[in-house]
């Protein structure tokens, strides 16, 4: 009978388990936008990194357990993404220990994750992208990232085994968040493909004061042709429970000489996983881009 | 006796599944692989019942019922077993306040049954700033 009773117990807990190993995720994020790209006018439909993705973690043992995550893109205006359904986004298989994570795959960098809680237009036209370098999700990457264990600190190192160019690259992040505050200093040394004696340096800050947020990232970019420098701002202020009021700006000499980007834009939360949207850019520079986008979309999380 | 092995291996399995529920504050998974210590946090909530995963096991409840689920609903989307009820405790302030309400949740299905109690799902609401309250849905068999 206590066998009966033991095995009955373990059967719910492997159950529960099992259950909760996978974790299917993504999102559906699109909208209609009136683009004037230098003059060019016209209506787009655009999917903004929609995309679908399994993520879990696998306990060894008290102490270890596997993780991994696959995650892929799909257009969901054209179903077209690069001429494939799906694309890859961030592939990884890694372990886990009180000592911290190591992993590999395809995935963001330090650095680029480093910013990704300021970039409030983020893979909207008015993408951090646009004015800084280091934005990459580099292939045949390992990284280690510190445990849990640190508290508020979180550091990555990832070495790049760039198998194209044969220059492999290093990238790096120590980032520091306790309550209200995100701190956070990455860079980058030959992480992009085909280009040699390149670091990027990057400094992120954030600091949620009531109902807003207010960010900011700073930006070094040197190379054999040069440096080049960048800054950011943004804000966002949680009007009520439904909307959210946003605003970012940057400018910088880092990719193109004089270019900046501005974008202006609102949210309707209808709940944890849905909202629409609405948002103007405009992105320009020295060389003649001058650029407008309005629209309006909508995003469900599942 | 038997009624106590069965309150303690009751308790045993919602404890540890309890480990792996929601936390305060998840947001969805989508933006949380997106943050700066993802691979931290992919163990902090439990995403089983959220979205498509609700689905998904919904689905696979639906393909391994129970066997008093045999005389069940013939809705192959209804979820919920057939003689399932829900505990509902409130009121939950400590860790020890979750522990005794979950024994005493535990203790009143195993009474309910003439058999067997188990336990098919777990949640949470805060019912007050502070304080929490905990549903716990069993079956019978």
């Amino acid at each position: 009978m206590r066998i009966q009773l033991w095995l009955a117990a373990a059967a719910v807990l492997v159950s529960a388990q099992v259950a909760a190993d996978v974790t299917v995720y993504g999102k559906a994020n699109v909208s209609l936008q009136h683009a004037d790209e230098a003059g060019n006018r016209e209506i787009e439909l655009q999917s903004n990194s929609s995309r679908i993705g399994l993520m879990g973690q696998e306990s060894l043992s008290d102490s270890v357990s596997l993780l991994y995550r696959f995650e892929y893109e799909t257009s969901v205006d054209d179903g077209d993404k690069d001429g494939q359904t799906l694309t890859q986004r961030n592939i990884y298989l890694g372990v886990q220990t009180l000592a911290g994570t190591l992993m590999g795959g395809v995935f963001d960098t330090p650095l680029k994750t480093a910013a990704s809680g300021v970039d409030l237009f983020n893979d909207l036209e008015g993408d951090i992208r646009n004015i800084f370098a280091g934005e990459n999700r580099s292939k045949n990457i390992v990284q280690y990232v510190t445990p849990k264990s640190l508290g508020p600190v979180t550091a990555k190192v990832a070495y790049i085994t760039k198998e194209t160019d044969g220059i492999d690259g290093v990238s790096a992040s120590a980032a520091y968040q306790l309550d209200a505050l995100y701190l956070a200093v990455a860079m980058d040394q030959d992480v992009e493909e085909n280009v040699d004696n390149t670091d990027t340096y990057r400094l992120v800050a954030a600091y949620t004061l009531g109902a807003v947020q207010l960010g900011g990232a700073y930006e070094n970019y040197q190379r054999d042709l040069g440096d080049g420098n960048g800054y950011f701002a943004s804000v966002k202020w949680k009007v009520t429970d439904q909307w959210v009021f946003k605003t970012q700006y940057g400018e910088s000499d880092i990719k193109i000489d004089g270019r900046q980007s501005f974008s202006i834009g609102g949210d309707y939360i209808f709940s944890k996983t849905a909202k629409a949207f609405t948002y103007y850019t405009r992105n320009q520079d020295d060389a003649g881009r001058d650029d407008d986008y309005l629209g309006v979309g909508l995003e469900m999380k599942f | 006796m038997p009624k106590l092995s069965r309150i303690i291996a009751l308790l045993l399995a919602s404890t540890l599944w309890s480990s792996a529920v929601l936390a305060e504050d998840c947001e969805p998974a989508v933006d949380m692989m997106e943050s700066n210590d993802a691979v931290n946090r992919m163990g902090d909530c439990d995403y089983s019942d959220e979205g498509l995963n609700g689905w998904l096991s919904g689905r696979a409840a639906n393909e391994n019922p129970p066997e008093s689920g045999a005389d069940g609903p013939a809705d192959a989307s209804a979820l919920a077993p057939a003689g399932a009820f829900t505990l509902t405790q409130a009121g939950i302030k400590t860790a020890l306040d979750l522990l005794q309400a979950r024994f005493d949740l535990v203790a009143q299905a195993a009474e309910r049954c003439a058999e067997e109690a188990v336990l098919s799902e777990e949640s949470y609401i805060l019912d007050s700033p502070g304080s929490k309250g905990l549903n716990m849905k069993f079956y019978c068999r």
